[in-house]
């Protein structure tokens, strides 16, 4: 999907959490939506703006909108807009999956237990070092997570789904 | 680690004496807890005051109880509605109780709160460990000086407030019981932000527990007009008394308003409790209270301590259950008066 | 007075009080870098430990540990992004781009000095300002407060770079997101879907986690390069650099200090509004507000020097009155009781001494502080040089462990990853985090002072409230100077450009 596309795509979304919001709004007394009201309709006026601009707006403002506050100033050494960083397309997606992976580590194993599986697992996939440093500095991260947070702080742990199965 | 080690063997040493026990089902209920493991829910977060109250008498109940462990569990959410709502479905085998502020979730669930899904009076109460008295207190330079002044004001009064908390419900009670009109103004940040609001005068009187206020009130910022409890005391000898001095029709409903308010920290089990772990535990509990180590302890920390006996609160909060037709309406007309 | 300054410190100067502040120090150290925990969590664990000591030495811990926890969050949102709490947020705005710049030396140097000198300031001011509390307290209130957060909110135009549509909508969202859960001031339950995890709201710090520290690093994950690549940017910044920074801004050090002291002594107005009108202050007060956002040192002062001086103010509510002005505060007052001190106005003419006690462990305190600070800051200045194979899994489980840690639900685990993709997102298209961040904190104050006003001092509580009229007046031109400086700007480049051709 092109980068034009993929804009058009965010702003529709946006539009559907703000005509969410309006109507959810209708369950509420006229104090409670006092402000959330008008505001969604201002975020729907606003992403329209931006819709209407990103497509019909001339092709070198398309980075630089109509109201745009601060022009980079090169002459004063300041950087122009970053690129976005070129990398591989999957590489994205790869990270989503980490977040997965780690939250579902999290709700089956408990979270201190994850915190170990997963750092030593991003070690060894990754090939960061070798398989019995992995576990070492996973194991001591863990070690301190566990000292900090259990002991020292008093977190209650959560066991995860799989603590019913050992009573 | 050595201090636990210490009370196993002294609940060890004991059981012996409990077991010689005459009576055969009290040696049983006296024996319900010995090396199991407790869970006490707390209904706030590790640094609240229910915390501090549950780890002041941890110790005392373990030793009284005879129990492995009693194991203490945060549960914050909702004003305490969330442990509510845990304990309202744990087991009933007395091995999950709930503590905290019992008067919140009782008004909370009279008040049809969205929150509450539980019928409060089904709860086993099984004790309390303490309580503050409540007090209505006006601002130091107020025109309104005592309780028959807010009754003639021609206007409402306006009273600030964070929002649907237990002072909130308390003043809805009052205006209908006393018979004058409030305008509750909710958002504030907390009580310093309400008590502000009424030390500048932009409030004319908020409620707060009795320690809370005495400062203040000392320093001549407030002006205490009426205690919202059910028996006087001698702190505080020329405040009247909210069941003394409302109208007689109104008295039932005011009265069970103090009763909730009185239940403060309690200890609740699961509707349907073990009838043995109810005793065991409402024993201990009353045992523990007395101890002349807690005793010691909460008045070196300056934790105040209140005990009354389960049996009996449960026996006020099925009588709450008829005044609860006369509460309900005027906390729901509250509630909506402020959407 | 100057016996209770005397008498003050010298109760203070006990080998017990001294040892006492340095492990409160140290420990809120380790507190402020911890993700999700603040400072109120050090004071509250510390409590237990308190009962049976001087008075001086349990304040000392209590408040040292308090101390600390500034400059702890300060760090992490300066190395990594990652705010170790609400206080520290603002502090990622320019910091994180100067460590992005190889300044990271200079960053935490300049945020460790900037705290020293706010907090010195607000403690000097607020010996001096002790017979103005009281009255300034008690001509505030909210229709003040709501001007304060309006203001607050005039810093979304800095980070706007590109468009301002786009940051508007960020702010939008995140006003929006602070509304969920149970809104106090109307008892209604809103966009929760009948969840009770939904009613008790999204929490700030765990919605932080999320925007900033995941999303962050998603970004190493897929750059596959460190947060500063050494061998494209070299650390070319000193410590001294950064203490020079902190000295030589000394106007805007005291601005700072001043105006987080009064944040400080208003109860209702949190810390974590104090960084971002620190920063808003910092930005409206420059000659070159374009260059904020962009690892401008002086966004990383103004935070810092607020925030240290914000501790001083927040005694005040509580001394003054006998009510604390916050959590931490609630807290202390709590040790207080437990030692038979009895806070309130007597306070300030009985109990001076004490007063003044605490006055210098905010001194002391904050001397020790920005000593271990710039002892540390070589080491922690590597930090961002790590491999992104080795930061990344350990970031994120220290961070997954504090979003469960900061309230202990589960759920809050989802609600940082959640935001984190949330924040991966913005970033990539373009919608200002900041700005999203600031709509959160100032929605629930800018929604309860606008009901309490408006219910208080009817529709047009304004006319009412001259100091808020005023305070308005200054909002709107404020927000309009950086519209007028660019339009005339362009007026410039326009007019050279013709000249030219």
């Amino acid at each position: 999907m092109s980068r034009h596309a993929q804009e058009n795509l965010a702003s529709i979304l946006l539009l559907a959490v703000f005509a969410g919001v309006i109507v959810l709004c209708q369950d509420f007394g006229a104090r409670a939506r006092m402000i959330p009201l008008p505001l969604a309709i201002f975020g729907i006026v606003l992403t329209l703006i931006q819709l209407v601009w990103h497509n019909f707006g001339s092709t070198e403002e398309l980075q630089m909108d109509m109201i745009s506050v601060h022009v980079p100033d090169v002459a004063a050494g300041e950087a122009p807009v970053a690129p976005i960083e070129k990398a591989p397309w999957w590489r994205e997606f790869v990270a989503y999956g980490m977040i997965g992976i780690l939250l579902a580590l999290i709700f089956v194993t408990g979270v201190i237990p994850a915190a170990f599986l997963f750092t030593a697992g991003y070690f060894l996939v990754t090939r960061y070092c070798s398989w019995w440093r992995s576990l070492l500095y996973a194991a001591m991260l863990t070690a301190s997570l566990y000292l900090l947070f259990v002991v020292a702080l008093q977190m209650q742990p959560y066991h995860g789904l799989l603590a019913p199965l050992f009573p | 680690m050595k201090e636990t080690r210490r009370k196993l063997m002294l609940a060890g040493a004991m059981a012996p004496v409990v077991m010689s026990m005459p009576g055969r089902a009290l040696a049983q209920a006296g024996d319900y807890y010995k090396d199991k493991i407790i869970i006490i829910n707390v209904a706030g977060g590790a640094s609240g005051g229910h915390t501090r109250y549950a780890r002041l008498l941890q110790p005392y109940l373990q030793k009284h109880t005879g129990a492995r462990e009693v194991r203490i569990v945060n549960m914050p959410g909702g004003g305490g509605l969330k442990a509510a709502n845990h304990i309202w479905r744990a087991k009933p085998n007395g091995m999950e109780i709930f503590f905290g502020n019992a008067s919140t979730l009782i008004l909370a669930s009279l008040a049809g709160s969205p929150g509450a899904t539980f019928d409060p009076t089904k709860f086993t109460f099984l004790g309390r460990a303490t309580s503050e008295p409540r007090v209505l207190a006006v601002g130091g330079k107020s025109a309104i000086k005592s309780i028959q002044d807010v009754q003639k004001l021609k206007r409402p009064f306006v009273y600030p407030s964070q929002g649907t908390d237990e002072d909130f419900y308390t003043m809805a009670v009052l205006s209908d019981a006393l018979g004058f009109k409030v305008k509750a103004v909710t958002g504030y940040e907390g009580n310093a932000d309400t008590a502000l609001a009424v030390i500048k005068g932009d409030g004319d009187g908020h409620i707060t527990g009795w320690s809370e206020s005495r400062g203040p009130i000392l320093a001549g910022d407030k002006h205490p007009v009426l205690m919202v409890t059910s028996a006087p005391s001698p702190d505080y000898p020329n405040i009247p008394i909210v069941t003394e001095f409302a109208p007689q029709a109104k008295r039932e409903m005011v009265r069970a308003m103090a009763t909730v308010l009185e239940t403060h920290r309690s200890y609740i089990g699961p509707p349907g409790m073990d009838a043995q772990a109810v005793a065991a535990f409402r024993a201990a509990l009353n045992a523990a209270m007395k101890d002349p180590g807690l005793l010691e302890e909460s008045k070196k920390g300056n934790r105040p301590v209140a005990p009354l006996d389960g049996a009996l609160q449960q026996k006020q909060i099925a009588e709450l259950t008829k005044a609860s037709a006369s509460l309900s309406p005027v906390l729901k007309a509250a509630v909506k008066a402020i959407q | 007075m100057i016996e209770a300054i005397v008498a003050g410190l010298a109760a203070l100067l006990t080998p017990q009080a001294l040892l006492f502040m340095l492990i409160g120090v140290v420990y809120g150290l380790v507190i402020g870098i911890l993700p999700g925990l603040g400072g109120v969590v050090a004071m509250a664990l510390l409590l237990p430990f308190t009962y049976g000591f001087e008075t001086a030495a349990t304040l000392a811990l209590l408040l040292g540990a308090h101390i600390a926890t500034i400059w702890g969050d300060s760090v992490t949102s300066i190395l990594f992004s990652v705010p170790g709490s609400a206080k520290g947020l603002a502090l990622c705005f320019d910091g994180y781009p100067m460590t992005k710049q190889g300044q990271a030396k200079r960053a935490l140097a300049a945020s460790a000095t900037g705290a020293l000198l706010g907090g010195v300031i607000g403690a000097i001011f607020l010996a001096l300002c002790i017979p103005l509390i009281r009255p300034v307290i008690l001509a505030l209130g909210p229709s003040e407060y709501l001007m304060m957060a309006l203001w607050g909110l005039t810093v979304i135009a800095t980070f706007s770079e590109g468009s301002l549509m786009k940051g508007l909508t960020a702010s939008v969202l995140g006003v929006l997101v602070a509304f969920v859960g149970m809104d106090v001031v109307t008892a209604t339950p809103r966009f929760t879907f009948g969840t009770e995890f939904l009613m008790e709201g999204i929490s700030f710090p765990v919605a932080m986690i999320g925007l900033f520290a995941v999303s962050e690093m998603m970004k190493l994950a897929i750059k596959g390069t460190p947060i500063v690549d050494r061998s494209l940017v070299r650390e070319e910044s000193t410590v001294w650099q950064g203490v020079r920074d902190g000295f030589s801004h000394w106007w805007l050090v005291v601005r700072s200090s001043l105006l987080g002291l009064w944040i400080g002594v208003l109860p209702g107005v949190g810390a974590s509004v104090a960084g971002l009108a620190a920063y808003a202050q910092a930005v409206q007060t420059s000659k070159t507000p374009e260059r904020f956002g962009k690892g401008a040192v002086e966004g990383v002062i103004a935070p810092d020097a607020t925030m240290g001086a914000n501790e001083g103010g927040g005694l005040m509510p509580t001394l003054a009155f006998g009510i604390p002005g916050g959590e931490s505060m609630a807290i202390l007052l709590v040790a207080f009781i437990g030692l038979g001190v009895v806070p309130g106005p007597d306070m300030l003419t009985k109990n001076l001494d004490l007063v003044f006690s605490m006055v210098w462990i905010i001194v002391i305190g904050n001397i020790m502080v920005t000593l271990i600070g710039l002892g540390i800051t070589p080491w922690l200045a590597r930090l961002p040089s790590l491999q992104a194979n080795l930061m990344v899994p350990i970031v994120l489980a220290v961070c997954f462990v504090g979003a469960y840690a900061t309230r202990g639900h589960i759920e809050d685990v989802l609600v940082a990853a959640v935001f984190g993709v949330v924040g991966y997102l913005m970033d990539k298209y373009r919608y200002s985090r900041a700005n999203f961040v600031i709509g959160m904190v100032l929605a629930v104050m800018i929604e309860r002072n606008l009901h309490i006003s408006l219910t208080l001092y009817g529709n047009d509580f304004l006319l009412e409230r001259p100091i808020a009229l005023a305070m308005l007046a200054f909002v709107v031109v404020t927000a309009a100077l950086p519209f007028v400086r660019n339009w005339r700007r362009k007026k410039r480049a326009l007019a050279a450009g013709a000249a030219s051709s």
